[in-house]
């Protein structure tokens, strides 16, 4: 059993030297993977947020907390469902490394982490720490279906009290709808200034301007209104390991199958003639009584990207035509 | 033994990415000197099996415990049992099918029987997947998943001497070897020193599959995520990858489109020299290949020859026309705004210089709303000025 023991040793100490010669792991992504739980510390202690409620410009997604996310964002259909992301900081970049979803039953409009939440919220970690996986909790997601991402009353006060007590904290907010219909992510980030802090008066310096959004919608328009200077959003940017790359350019060989089945444009028929009527009512709006909040060239944006999706759907349906028709 | 119809296992790439980061996380702990190298990296794998279709959703790590001196690999199943509960809380439809273990190929590993061993006692049905976290950029590794999936068949009696390659942590010999793994089996008073009860582990087609979701997710990683670089985390905002992609839409949907075009045309071409070589009797005869040829020819009927196609294909046309008329006449409503409000400022300027010159602007109609908000503000400043003029002289 001595020699068997020993063999076994070996040969998981010789998969670890060769993956290390092969390398599918490059500096980079030792640098981002690896956690430095003595250096996140310090961080932490220094809290350089403290000084400035604008520290933090940057957030990076990793690939798999991007999945995470999406797919469960969508599967909550029409109910919005939330979860929490486990990443780190490095200088003013939150790093977003992993995703999880929180068993949390939001009502359509508003979600709201409960007590039991909590509850699964710890014991998970502490599983997670058991198995290695150190990164603490960095923020938190839910989904806006169909009206866009940004942050209502609600989100804005639970971001206020997370900031205060759970630095570093992020808020992400997904639309699974828009991610569908415009067969592209729809994703922001989000931190709030202290409840003190006054942002850059209507200049739009501080806060969030309507231009930034595309198209909240009507009933919605108020919420947005409110609250909209009192949160800023960082800059979203994705990244994937050197093993993701590899592995991406092999899905991609079995992948294109379902980029030539899609129909985006039956999937997504009410959603898009829901816009349409949006778009109405807003220019309705905007010729009746010239509302603040709405400005014509933001209407005129979201009308622009409903046509792109008609036509890129049309383009994908002529092609399909010209492929395998007429044989 | 009987050939058995052949299972299918269908893979999501959110496992694999999954099991990417798994292993990426895990190297990169070990390289910087923040974890020990686990001796084997496992996870479990979720989600549904109807018959002989195995479909994995979902993945989490599984800890090893015992991995110390004796070196005996025993999973954690108690960590494993809160786990599963706690995502099976979440995602109620999926539930434990097998286990991954990442290798350097698609191997069986001496170390991954032994696990497979353990989990086959408690989970008779238990897949195996072996990720290989190589992933060479050799020519005709390119092609083909990074992963191999096997599943046991029902315990027969063995040679002992088939077990022997993993008791002894031997690596297997040769390419098609077959595995056997020791599965419990009430039936041990049946056996004599030279046999025992094992399970043939036997490899399953694998597939891909992906949730619209997921998709969408995935191709935006493909296409918008970046490799992690050099001092990624240190630049500063402003990145002029993020708004490239998002100006052009419409090319990366059309270059998506392009490429997919592209493998689909490489892929025909493969079976038609194929099946020309078939013909000319260059090429063996394969009738599985041929079938599924001669399946996908025939489905194509279905759709075109239907004359509620083309209908639908018509009210799309006209949905799209409709869509981009109406995107243009907004455009065009939004200039005649701009122009409105450009030539209301221009009014105000002139009438406030040479007031008796200019008429008065209507109240209403086209230009109403912009020169009500212009007029305010005007007044609010002009206002503004003669009060701070007054307490200057005051």
């Amino acid at each position: 059993m001595d020699t068997a023991d020993a063999a076994g040793a070996g040969s998981a100490l010789k998969l670890f030297e060769l993956e290390n010669g092969i390398a599918p792991l490059n500096q980079c992504d030792e640098e981002i993977y690896c956690f430095d739980e003595g250096f996140q510390r310090q961080q932490v202690d220094q809290a350089p947020w403290k000084g400035n409620v604008r520290h933090f410009r940057k957030v990076e997604v990793s690939s798999v907390a991007l999945v995470k996310m999406v797919m469960h964002a969508r599967s909550g259909g029409d109910i919005e469902v939330m979860g929490l992301m486990l990443g780190k900081i490095v200088g003013t970049t939150m790093v977003v490394l992993d995703a999880f979803a929180l068993p949390v039953e939001g009502s359509e409009t508003r979600v709201n982490a409960q007590s039991e939440s909590y509850e699964y919220m710890a014991q998970y970690l502490e599983q997670n720490q058991a198995s290695g996986q150190k990164e603490p909790v960095i923020g938190w997601y839910h989904s806006h279906p169909g009206y866009g991402c940004w942050l209502s009353g609600i989100d804005v006060a639970t971001q206020m009290l997370n900031q205060q007590f759970q630095e570093p904290f992020l808020a992400v907010v997904i639309d699974p709808k828009r991610t569908m219909s415009a067969g592209k992510v729809d994703l922001g980030a989000f931190r709030t200034f202290p409840e003190d802090y006054q942002a850059g008066g209507s200049s739009g310096e501080g806060g969030v301007d309507g231009d930034g959004f595309q198209g909240v919608p009507l009933n919605k328009i108020e919420d947005f209104g409110v609250h909209s200077d009192k949160y800023y959003p960082l800059e979203v940017s994705y990244f994937k390991s050197t093993l993701d790359q590899k592995l991406m350019e092999r899905l991609w060989r079995k992948h294109w199958v379902n980029t030539l089945s899609q129909s985006p444009l039956i999937t997504n028929s009410e959603f898009t003639t829901q816009k349409i009527n949006e778009v109405a009512e807003k220019i309705n709006m905007c010729a009746r009584e010239g509302r603040k909040g709405i400005s014509f060239s933001q209407v005129l944006r979201e009308s622009d990207a409903v046509a792109e999706e008609v036509a890129q759907g049309h383009a994908s349906h002529a092609l399909k035509k010209k492929l395998f028709g007429g044989m | 033994m009987a050939p058995r119809a052949q299972s299918t296992a269908v893979v999501h790439p959110l496992v694999l990415l999954n099991v990417s980061e798994h292993t990426t996380r895990t190297l990169a702990c070990v390289k910087g000197g923040k974890a020990a190298a686990p001796r084997v990296l496992c996870g479990a794998l979720l989600g549904r099996q109807q018959d002989a279709r195995f479909e994995a959703f979902l993945s989490f790590e599984l800890k090893l415990a015992g991995s110390g001196g004796d070196g005996q690999d025993e999973i954690d199943f108690e960590h494993f049992a809160i786990r599963l509960e706690q995502l099976k809380i979440i995602f109620p439809d999926d539930d434990f099918i097998g286990w991954y273990a990442v290798g350097m190929d698609t191997q069986l590993t001496a170390p991954i029987a032994r696990l497979h061993e353990r989990i086959l006692a408690r989970y008779p049905a238990a897949l195996l997947m072996v990720f290989n976290a190589a992933l060479g950029d050799g020519a005709g590794a390119g092609s083909s998943l990074p992963i191999a999936i096997y599943e046991s068949h029902a315990a027969e009696r063995v040679e002992r001497s088939k077990l022997a390659w993993y008791r002894a942590g031997a690596a297997p010999a040769g390419a098609d070897i077959e595995y056997f793994v020791e599965s419990a089996s009430d039936h041990s008073a049946a056996l004599d020193a030279e046999t025992t009860w094992a399970s043939r582990l036997a490899s399953v087609r694998v597939t891909l599959d992906s949730g619209e979701a997921e998709r969408v997710a995935v191709e935006h990683i493909a296409n918008v995520a970046r490799q992690t670089s050099e001092g990624m985390l240190h630049s500063t905002a402003g990145d002029a990858v993020g708004e490239q992609a998002d100006a052009s839409r419409m090319a990366a949907f059309l270059t998506g489109q392009r490429n997919a075009v592209e493998m689909l045309d490489r892929d025909v071409a493969i079976l038609k020299t194929y099946v020309g070589d078939v013909i000319s009797g260059s090429a063996a005869f394969d009738p599985d290949v041929l079938q599924l040829v001669q399946r996908a020819l025939s489905n194509k009927p279905v759709v075109l020859d239907d004359d509620m196609f083309d209908l639908a294909s018509a009210q799309e046309q006209t949905d799209f026309q409709l869509a981009s008329y109406l995107a243009a006449v907004t455009g065009a409503a939004s200039v005649v705004r701009s122009v409105s409000h450009t030539s209301n400022t221009a009014l105000h300027y002139a009438r406030n210089k040479h007031a008796p010159y200019v008429s008065p602007s209507p109240a209403d109609g086209l230009y109403g709303m912009g020169a009500g908000s212009m007029m305010s503000s005007f007044g609010g400043h002009g206002r503004l000025g003669r009060h701070r003029g007054f307490g200057g002289l005051r």
